[in-house]
């Protein structure tokens, strides 16, 4: 039996199939979880953002058009969802002492070294400033192409690369500041 | 200074593999003659050092929440469409029985009239047999369906009518209890959500109402509904939400009359 692609599945639950959700929930909650844990640093807010994202798919199915890439579609929910988030807030969405990744043990499988180099990689990305953090997020983790992050964005595709070079040579510096040491 | 731009310029899209196999040969034949070989090499390193962040896994409450939510939407879903199919049915009904001539229905109103009348005294009563306690029985179960497909509406002042339906409710089942801890989260409407406080205030003996107001504290942002739950949990003594009122007292980005109350709380609890 075929699998359906994720536009078929959700056509189903635009069409009334609501469990079929449940079946993009396994393709996407993981890669929506790490997406916010890294964009936030908190664990409890990105657990809440996965809800919220789910539960708007939910809420407005009868909007969905299919006319842009799934994966696509859905990080734009999540991105509103996040803004969303904070701006309720009116707090910083992330910053070193929010920063659950950068000082807890959250990968009991990884050895000493690899523990310190993975808490340092978190807590340089945590110090990029968030446009330049998202968009490197965005095309280093989820593999979108730049093309379809200027969509996501809203600007073009030239500022996105320049956003990807500017996070590029400032975790470099970051990393230098961190652990004295040339990457 | 050209060169060095141009190479700059094409390392996003070489780092990403987006070059073709000629625009990559030639990229990399440039990058090898050019003075800013090092500095480009070590941005290629950060790239490919973000390969060692390892992807952390969700904890399974975040799957049993999805779960949680979707089940509850759908059974709101369920009951607003039986909803609609009785409506249906009893206008039907209606039309069949009505008598044309206005005599006749005249007697039919007093009919129905007496039989509501006496509906009411028997449901009044709290004794009986035990067709009176079916008869309450369905109709407690009716108001829940109704409660729970109200909740789903898209109209504020029906999700208020469903929160109100709900307090009559005998003994709410798990499916009513949990659409009015999703109206509590989520409802975009902040009265619908204040009144949402009060409903399940009625059923805080329920272990997943006080599991489920717990984590509402945690996540509500509007200072009026963080300070009604900071009251529900003096009120019902609930002591597992002392951590929680800590957190509240201690961030400086919430309201100052809400980290007040949440000190004072913690006051209250010990």
């Amino acid at each position: 039996m075929r699998t359906l692609s994720d536009k078929e599945l959700m056509f189903l639950v635009r069409d009334g199939d609501l469990d079929k959700l449940s079946l993009l929930f396994e393709r996407y909650h993981k890669m929506l979880y790490n997406f916010f844990l890294r964009m936030t640093g908190r664990i409890d807010v990105s657990e809440d953002l996965v809800q919220d994202v789910f539960f708007r798919i939910l809420k407005y199915r009868q909007t969905y058009r299919g006319d842009s890439l799934f994966n696509v579609w859905i990080f734009k929910i999540a991105r509103n969802a996040r803004i969303d988030y904070f701006r309720k807030r009116k707090i910083e969405s992330s910053g070193d002492d929010a920063n659950e990744l950068a000082s807890h043990d959250l990968n009991p499988r990884e050895g000493f070294e690899e523990k310190e180099a993975t808490k340092l990689l978190h807590t340089a990305l945590a110090r990029l400033q968030e446009d330049d953090r998202e968009v490197l997020l965005l095309s280093r983790f989820e593999n979108m192409k730049y093309k379809e992050i200027a969509g996501l964005l809203g600007c073009p595709e030239g500022t996105v690369k320049a956003r990807v070079h500017r996070a590029i040579k400032r975790l470099r510096d970051i990393f230098f500041e961190l652990s004295g040491e040339v990457i | 200074m050209k060169k060095k731009d141009d190479l700059l310029k094409r390392l996003p899209d070489y780092l990403k593999g987006d070059l073709s196999e000629q625009e990559k040969a030639e990229f990399e034949r440039r990058l090898a003659a050019s003075s800013h070989q090092d500095e480009i090499e070590e941005l290629q390193k950060v790239w490919q050092k973000l390969d060692k962040l390892p992807d952390e896994e969700p904890g399974e409450a975040v799957t049993l929440r999805f779960i949680t939510m979707l089940e509850a939407y759908k059974a709101g879903q369920s009951q607003a469409r039986k909803q609609v199919r009785l409506r249906d049915i009893f206008n039907d009904w209606l039309q069949r029985w009505w008598p044309g001539q206005p005599v006749r229905q005249f007697t039919f109103s007093i009919a129905l009239l007496f039989a509501g009348l006496v509906t009411g005294y028997l449901m009044a009563n709290p004794g009986g047999n035990g067709d009176i306690g079916l008869l309450r029985n369905e109709v407690y179960g009716l108001r829940q369906m109704v409660a729970t497909s109200l909740l789903q509406s898209q109209s504020p002042s029906e999700r208020l009518r469903g929160i109100s339906y709900s307090y009559d409710v005998n003994r709410p089942n798990d499916k009513t209890l949990q659409a009015l801890l999703n109206t509590l989260d989520y409802d975009p409407n902040l009265n619908v959500r204040l009144a949402a406080v009060d409903a399940v205030s009625l059923f805080y003996e329920s272990e997943l109402i006080q599991r489920g107001t717990l984590e509402s504290l945690k996540r509500q942002t509007s200072p009026l509904l963080q300070m009604a739950l900071i009251e529900l949990m003096v009120a019902r003594a609930e002591k597992r939400s002392v951590n929680v009122l800590n957190d509240l007292n201690k961030n400086k980005a919430l309201d100052q009359a809400i980290r007040n109350r949440a000190g004072r709380a913690i006051e209250q609890l010990r």
